[in-house]
């Protein structure tokens, strides 16, 4: 009797399995796509997207945006995105996508904490035959790089200038007078973060602004780590002339503010970040003369390997090797350019963002077929607030 | 010797961390580190951490490792700015007020009823506390407005830090609980044959410490004005701070009364973070030298106990010789 138990409650057990399996890939993403687009992208390979992405979270404006925009692209054609943000370091970035894979994904998008995880994801994902990109990354070690360039299911990466962006900046802090600067930053490691400091570095290293005092947060970030480092630079440095934060998300930027407003150095210590903050918070900083400089906008970078990652599933593949997509910061120096850039290219109040739904489905191949991958790396060289205002017949 | 003088030698003996570790740091960088500019701001910002290792005291007394008042301090925040930006100030304080006593009722009750070591349920109600955290309203963050932060602002930092250390004071030394839960952390096998209730020590000292953390997740809200949620164990930084200035604190008992010790201890520590930033410590080099001072401080001390127990020892071998 126990055995027959045993067997029947097995039987039920696989069946549900089975049913849970079945009514996953089958189920419907939503999306605004026509029913004739659909029909069309799921016979390129009768294989339906189901895009996993890695990603630290979707809390802030960054993580939440992109995300939202890949989502959009995704349901062009009729596919769903799975979000896995569990991972506590480069390692367990190897877990989310092994998570990923159980739960059905055919391709997955990283945001990597580190270069050294990718050749070990790289297996993972070529082994279960897993279409695989990098969005905000450029792989920095040569070694590295050149492993990936062999792996079939490896499409590539978007990434944006670090350094130049973070050099940029320091130059023109150096140009306004800036002598004494502090530099806040992930921990060593974390590749995008890397960059930018040695931006500033350069910048330092060319003129005569010096880094008088640097600080790490060690574990997360968030305003009130920042706040702890800007008051230690402003202990420690009276003559203290700016603050460069590495990134201004996870309230980091409103931590650094804070604490100059706390001890009456607003406006005599200037700041300046890369990550854009809330539109009514980047306004007022910008007229006070709080904020020197800022450099964002580049939540529309995941949009491009994951095209890449889509055309791939569907067997529209765009290149036959792995191809890197630059796109440019937006870069703010006056309160008009966050205007602009608040009406026309990310603005959450009103649902208004640099790709309408009809764009997005422009950088798949199945619905546009004269797409290439030229095309899309033009779409990502184009972006800018002035390239959205035309787009959107705002100019 | 005489009382006054008795406590006049036990706050010297503790200050002697703080003022060699700023001696340190001002023989280093003379002309800027610590003006007395510099160390009301490193005073203000370990009011919050003295509040949460105040909060922990009796835990690390009776050895029960807590992993979660970071998460507490962080849902706390959330919760109290939500309630800030829809019902006002005194709605933020209350919510503050009302949501530790919760905490610490779910941290009190998961101990005793699950009846499991403290570090996994911690951590597991740690991993609760910040995935709602990311979730609650959104998960978008809080902020307020600086005049709604007043008490995270001077002189309310303090008076609140005060109030708190009061408290806990004498709850710690003067009532019975205090008692039973150095009692309990001594000997339990000892306190249950004196009579003592360990499980209900225990349930209200998860309790006080939830209090305490509530406290704390107000007074760094109206600190920072700024919130967001942390999540993947991102809160542990925040506890670890509290944490070492207890372990501080236990290694001063033997001069200065455990609550003083952790005030000394959050102090000391900052003290030691903002002198390595003025100094120009490489950033990666910032924690390795924080490490190697407790490891060195608490090694140290316990060095000291061991020679002076070995010394008495000698003394009374010769005494019952002679």
């Amino acid at each position: 009797m126990k055995k027959l138990l045993a067997l029947a409650m097995a039987l039920v057990l696989s069946l549900s399995l089975v049913a849970c399996g079945g009514g996953d890939s089958s189920a419907a993403a939503g999306g605004s796509s026509t029913a004739d687009d659909l029909s069309q992208a799921v016979e390129a390979t009768g294989e339906k997207v189901k895009l996993g992405i890695i990603i630290w979270g979707t809390t802030d404006a960054l993580g939440r945006n992109s995300t939202m925009m890949v989502e959009k692209l995704v349901q062009q054609v009729g596919g769903e995105i799975v979000i896995d943000s569990s991972y506590t370091s480069p390692e367990t970035q190897i877990q989310s996508a092994e998570n990923l894979i159980s739960a059905g994904c055919n391709a997955i998008l990283i945001v990597n904490s580190s270069d050294t995880m990718l050749p070990t994801l790289g297996k993972l994902c070529e082994e279960n035959q897993v279409y695989w990109g990098l969005q905000w990354r450029d792989v920095i070690s040569p070694e590295i790089e050149e492993q990936l360039n062999t792996m079939e299911y490896f499409v590539g990466n978007t990434c944006e200038d670090e350094t130049e962006i973070t050099h940029r900046l320091g130059m023109a802090m150096a140009d306004a007078g800036v002598k004494q600067l502090a530099m806040v930053g992930n921990p060593v490691g974390d590749t995008t973060h890397d960059a930018r400091w040695q931006g500033i570095v350069d910048a330092c290293d060319e003129t005569e602004m010096d880094l008088v005092a640097q600080y790490r947060y060690q574990g997360t970030s968030g305003a009130p780590a920042c706040m702890e480092a800007v008051e230690s630079f402003i202990t420690g440095y009276p003559d203290l002339d700016a603050i460069f934060l590495t990134g201004g998300t996870n309230s980091t930027l409103e931590g650094a503010l804070s604490a100059l407003d706390k001890h009456g150095k607003r406006g005599e210590i200037k700041l300046a970040c890369v990550d854009f903050i809330d539109a009514d918070q980047m306004k007022e900083y910008l007229e006070d003369g709080t904020l020197f400089a800022i450099a964002g906008g580049h939540y529309v970078d995941p949009v491009f390997t994951a095209a890449m990652l889509v055309n791939a599933v569907e067997g529209n593949r765009l290149s036959d090797k792995p191809e890197e997509i630059n796109l440019q910061f937006i870069d703010f120096q006056s309160a008009d350019d966050a205007v602009n850039y608040y009406d026309y290219v990310e603005n959450d109040a009103d649902g208004i963002y640099a790709y309408t739904e009809e764009e997005l489905g422009m950088m798949i191949k199945s619905i546009n077929p004269d797409l290439t991958m030229d095309g899309l790396r033009q779409m990502a060289a184009d972006y800018s607030i002035e390239d959205v205002m035309e787009r959107h017949g705002n100019a | 010797m005489g009382k006054t003088k008795k406590y006049a030698v036990s706050a010297l003996k503790g200050l002697a961390l703080p003022v060699v570790v700023y001696l340190i740091f001002k023989l280093i960088r003379p002309a800027t580190f610590g003006t007395p500019e510099a160390l009301y701001i490193i005073a203000q910002q370990a009011m919050m951490v003295t509040i949460m290792s105040l909060g922990m005291c009796c835990n690390m007394t009776i050895g029960i490792w807590d992993f979660s008042p970071g998460s507490i301090v962080t849902m706390v925040g959330l919760i109290c700015g939500y309630y800030f930006n829809q019902y006002g100030f005194w709605a933020m304080v209350a919510a503050g007020i009302l949501s530790g006593i919760l905490f610490g009722l779910i941290n009190a009750t998961a101990y005793t009823v699950l009846r499991v070591p403290s570090v996994v349920v911690t951590v597991g109600l740690m991993l609760i506390y910040e995935s709602y955290g990311s979730v609650y309203k959104g998960g978008k963050g809080v902020s307020i407005t600086r005049e709604a932060g007043i008490l995270g602002q001077a002189p309310w930092i303090f008076l609140v830090t005060l109030v708190m250390l009061i408290i806990l004071y004498v709850i710690y030394n003067k009532t019975k609980f205090g008692f039973n839960v150095k009692a309990v952390g001594n000997n339990e096998l000892i306190a249950k044959t004196a009579g003592i209730n360990p499980r209900v020590v225990k349930f209200f000292s998860f309790f006080i410490a939830g209090c305490y953390f509530g406290i704390a997740g107000l007074v760094n809200l109206s600190y920072t004005t700024a919130l967001s949620p942390a999540k993947n164990m991102g809160t542990m930084s925040v506890t670890f701070d509290a944490m070492m200035a207890g372990f501080i604190a236990i290694y001063l008992s033997g001069a200065v009364n455990r609550v003083f010790g952790i005030v000394i201890g959050t102090f000391t520590m900052k003290l030691i973070s903002a002198g390595l930033v003025a100094i120009g410590v490489e950033a990666t080099w910032q924690k390795v030298f924080v490490g190697a001072f407790l490891l060195f401080f608490i090694g140290f001390t316990q060095i000291k106990a061991q020679v002076n127990e070995w010394m008495n020892r000698i003394k009374r071998a010769k005494q019952v010789k002679a």
